[in-house]
């Protein structure tokens, strides 16, 4: 396991790969669910908060997919330019 | 590089001579047992293959030409012939260089697609129903990303991308 500039794992668990894309500009993450057939539903946003909007700092530099807490369902996790780790648990449930 | 002497050293450092590389991927592209490494160079616009000789080095490395300013490489076989391929996204050119593969370390010069978005990140994995790896790149500058979809045979179709973003 590496950190990724960007994860690529079936979040949703409908048997299609997703995308998890941290942003530059919304300090946050982008989700986007694969149908697939190689097209996306539109993004849903995660913001982490942190440094205020705008600064470099807060900045999404990298993410990892994993499943951290042995549900079988891939986590994420989302590292960010200020030196802080996010670990968001997937609920399976997509929200 | 470093080898891994087995007791949680390193030894010396090996430098490759390929200054500033913007990525890098390893594979054995020519099937010799020995991992081979591949590194695009965004400053020079080129691709570099460097093949390991099987004693702990690496023999002179390749240079292929690429678009303008490659951040990102895959290693993959993109039209299923066995044969490992590479992938380059040309930020600046907005691209997407297909490098087929010719099994002894060599590969052909690319077919480029336009990838419709400037791409700084290149990943590839299964994205429809048929098992032919399909391309990612995404663009930090707009927080955009495009999808190229590998008709099978290794060329690249239909660029699916989300609305609004993507297409301007």
């Amino acid at each position: 396991m590496s950190p990724e500039d960007f994860s690529i794992a079936d979040f949703d668990g409908d048997g299609h790969l997703d995308l998890a894309i941290p942003e530059q500009y919304s300090e946050g993450f982008g989700l986007y669910l694969g149908r697939g057939d190689g097209t996306f539903t539109e993004r849903q946003p995660y913001v982490t908060g942190g440094f205020p909007r705008g600064t470099s700092d807060s900045e999404c530099a990298a993410t990892v997919s994993a499943d951290i807490n042995g549900d079988n369902k891939p986590d994420l996790l989302v590292a960010k330019l200020d030196g802080t780790t996010l670990v968001y648990l997937n609920r399976g449930s997509c929200q | 590089m470093l080898h891994n002497q087995g007791n949680l050293q390193f030894s010396s450092v090996l430098t490759l001579p390929i200054a500033s590389p913007t990525d890098l991927a390893a594979a054995d592209l020519n099937r010799d047992g020995y991992p081979d490494l591949v590194a695009v160079q965004g400053s020079g616009n080129l691709v570099y293959v460097v093949l390991n000789d099987g004693a702990g080095g690496f023999l002179s490395p390749v240079q292929y030409s690429t678009g303008d300013w490659p951040e990102a490489i895959a290693i993959v076989d993109m039209d299923a012939d066995g044969q490992l391929d590479l992938v380059v996204g040309n930020y600046t050119s907005k691209t997407v260089g297909i490098y087929k593969g010719l099994g002894n370390g060599g590969f052909a010069d690319p077919v480029v697609y336009d990838a419709g978005t400037k791409p700084l990140f290149l990943r590839v994995a299964q994205l429809n129903q048929d098992t032919a790896p399909d391309v990612v790149v995404v663009d930090r500058d707009n927080d955009s990303f495009s999808v190229l979809l590998n008709r099978g045979d290794g060329t690249l179709g239909r660029r699916c991308c989300l609305p609004d973003k993507l297409e301007s």
